[in-house]
């Protein structure tokens, strides 16, 4: 006779196999509603379930694939990836890295980092944001020595299609075609509970790299890095600009 | 912690709060008694949605209904599962607590789904074991709710209601009698709906759930998503004039309609119940 565990274990794994043996014999027959037929309940629910997951999370890249396309990935992902977390809306962020393992389209790997990176960003801990008004209180020394950070909820991309415009398009109720390559840059924060894309010119990105390694901003503006992106004529300007838009949109860390 | 006999917790009628209605909720203070959350969906929250929780319970009592706790399962309980409902909890200060009686992950890997447990006497005394450690780490009773099932263990000693009951009593718990679930699973199982009600212990019943269903032929599968039917409204009248009124909510989790849908639902469960408690008394 089977134990409670052993009875649920070879439940799940009819469930997780799709099936219906390991669980078959455990259960009673009714004429008209097979034991068979009661499992696929259970083991197309599932399925259902984490597949619904999937094109919640990821609309414009099941546009950008086709469904049949898209369930293909999909469906790998679930098979090679259980939930193993009580939050169904958690088990989307990790199919955007299955996606760039199995996927030999560039674009529908940077299409599934960008719509991941939104879903993982609206979910990640609150840290305060640096408030407006921050750098009219610091002398030349303090901001070259400050460290700027990036809030916890965020996240730093880089494409080489423009992947963001592609998703302004879909959402906007357009039905976007595969974009022409062209590289671009993207930052996704969270600020005042509402999930923003923040695109960025390619020197922003540098600087903002540098700046989330740790380094103070005199470091950043040293790099050589940054030199290749922007003319040194254009820094403070630019800087200027840049930190403005940064603090404004709630991008930066409070470090008190 | 709590009497031998809880007091149901709820009067009126009240909701199942769903993300396409939040803001008009707080907006329009809803006609609703209470409001029922699921707990999951806010035990990860960002700040955002506790202030949101703040508002809400200013305005309206709040149930905190989860579908994730596991009470069943043969892994062990998921103390951070239970940390993150005790904070959620502390912030919200629910009316009560509830969640089902089925099993939803085994050997770490979660299904999403509330599965069917086989009613043993092993059955029994697991999970009776476990709802008394869950009341222990939350310092409140945990309201558990009958399922929609659409298997029957070949080693099942016992019907679901006589689990049901005899859990009640030996983890000294509250009961959520859902009344669409109790439909489905006598559908399913070819058994007489109101065998079931006449055994649930009354007085250990919190709150009662309406829902709609999905009728496929042979089975009928519980998805919350459409109007009560009229056989089930058949039932809970059956069920309020046997005992008496209990508080009593809808609950419509897919293919969410507006909201005023909702409301015009709520209003008939309270004219069915007013009536079937007229005609019970006359």
């Amino acid at each position: 006779m089977n134990s409670y565990p052993e009875l649920l274990d070879r439940v799940m794994d009819s469930i997780l196999t799709g099936d219906a043996e390991p669980a078959k014999a455990l259960l009673r027959e009714k004429s008209d509603f097979p034991v068979t037929a009661q499992l696929n309940v259970y083991i197309d629910g599932y399925r259902l379930r984490l597949r619904e997951a999937l094109e919640s999370a990821y609309p414009a890249l099941l546009h950008y694939l086709g469904k049949r396309e898209f369930l293909s990935l999909a469906d790998g992902f679930i098979t090679a990836h259980p939930s193993r977390h009580f939050n169904l809306d958690a088990y989307a962020i990790a199919f955007a890295r299955y996606v760039a393992k199995h996927s030999q389209d560039v674009f529908a790997c940077e299409l599934a980092m960008l719509e991941g990176a939104i879903h993982d960003v609206y979910q990640r801990e609150e840290t305060p944001a640096i408030e407006a008004g921050w750098a009219q209180h610091q002398t030349p020394a303090t901001l070259a020595e400050a460290v700027l950070l990036p809030r916890a909820a965020s996240c730093l991309l880089a494409f080489t299609h423009p992947a963001d415009d592609y998703l302004t398009a879909f959402r906007a109720g357009e039905k976007p075609g595969k974009p022409t390559a062209q590289d671009s840059w993207l930052l996704v924060v969270r600020h005042k509970n509402r999930v923003n894309r923040l695109p960025l010119m390619q020197g922003e990105y540098a600087l903002f790299s540098l700046l989330s390694e740790g380094l103070t901003l005199a470091q950043a503006l040293e790099n050589p890095t940054l030199a290749q992106h922007i003319a040194k004529e254009d820094f403070a300007r630019s800087l200027q600009n840049w930190l403005g838009r940064w603090v404004s949109e709630g991008v930066l860390r409070n470090p008190s | 912690m709590s009497p031998n006999r809880p007091n149901p917790p709820l009067s009126g009628y009240g909701l199942g709060l769903r993300q396409p209605h939040y803001e008009q909720v707080v907006q329009s203070r809803a006609p609703v008694d209470w409001f029922e959350i699921l707990s999951e969906n806010f035990m990860e929250a960002h700040p955002g949605h506790s202030e949101y929780l703040a508002d809400l319970s200013q305005h309206y009592p709040i149930v905190m209904h989860g579908v994730a706790m596991n009470i069943a399962g043969g892994d062990p309980i998921d103390r951070n599962y239970l940390t993150k409902l005790k904070m959620l909890a502390q912030h919200v200060r629910p009316v009560c607590i509830s969640d089902h009686l089925c099993w939803t992950s085994a050997r770490g890997v979660n299904s999403h789904d509330l599965l069917p447990v086989p009613y043993t006497r092993e059955a029994l005394l697991h999970v009776v074991t476990r709802v008394k450690q869950v009341q222990d780490a939350l310092g409140q009773q945990l309201v558990l709710e009958n399922p929609s099932t659409y298997t029957e263990f070949q080693a099942s000693v016992m019907p679901e209601w006589e689990f049901m009951a005899e859990l009640a009593e030996k983890a000294d718990c509250g009961l959520l009698l859902d009344v669409n679930n109790v439909y489905v699973s006598a559908f399913n199982h070819r058994y007489d709906a109101k065998r079931y009600i006449d055994a649930i212990p009354a007085a250990r019943i919190a709150y009662i759930h309406l829902a709609g269903h999905r009728n496929c032929g042979t089975h009928i599968i519980d998805t919350h998503d459409d109007h009560v039917i009229d056989a089930v409204w058949n039932l809970y009248r059956y069920t309020i004039a046997r005992l008496g009124l209990v508080s009593t909510m809808v609950e419509w989790d897919g293919n969410i309609p507006a909201f005023d849908v909702l409301l015009t639902e709520l209003a008939k469960t309270r004219n069915v119940a007013e009536l079937a408690l007229a005609k019970a008394a006359s």
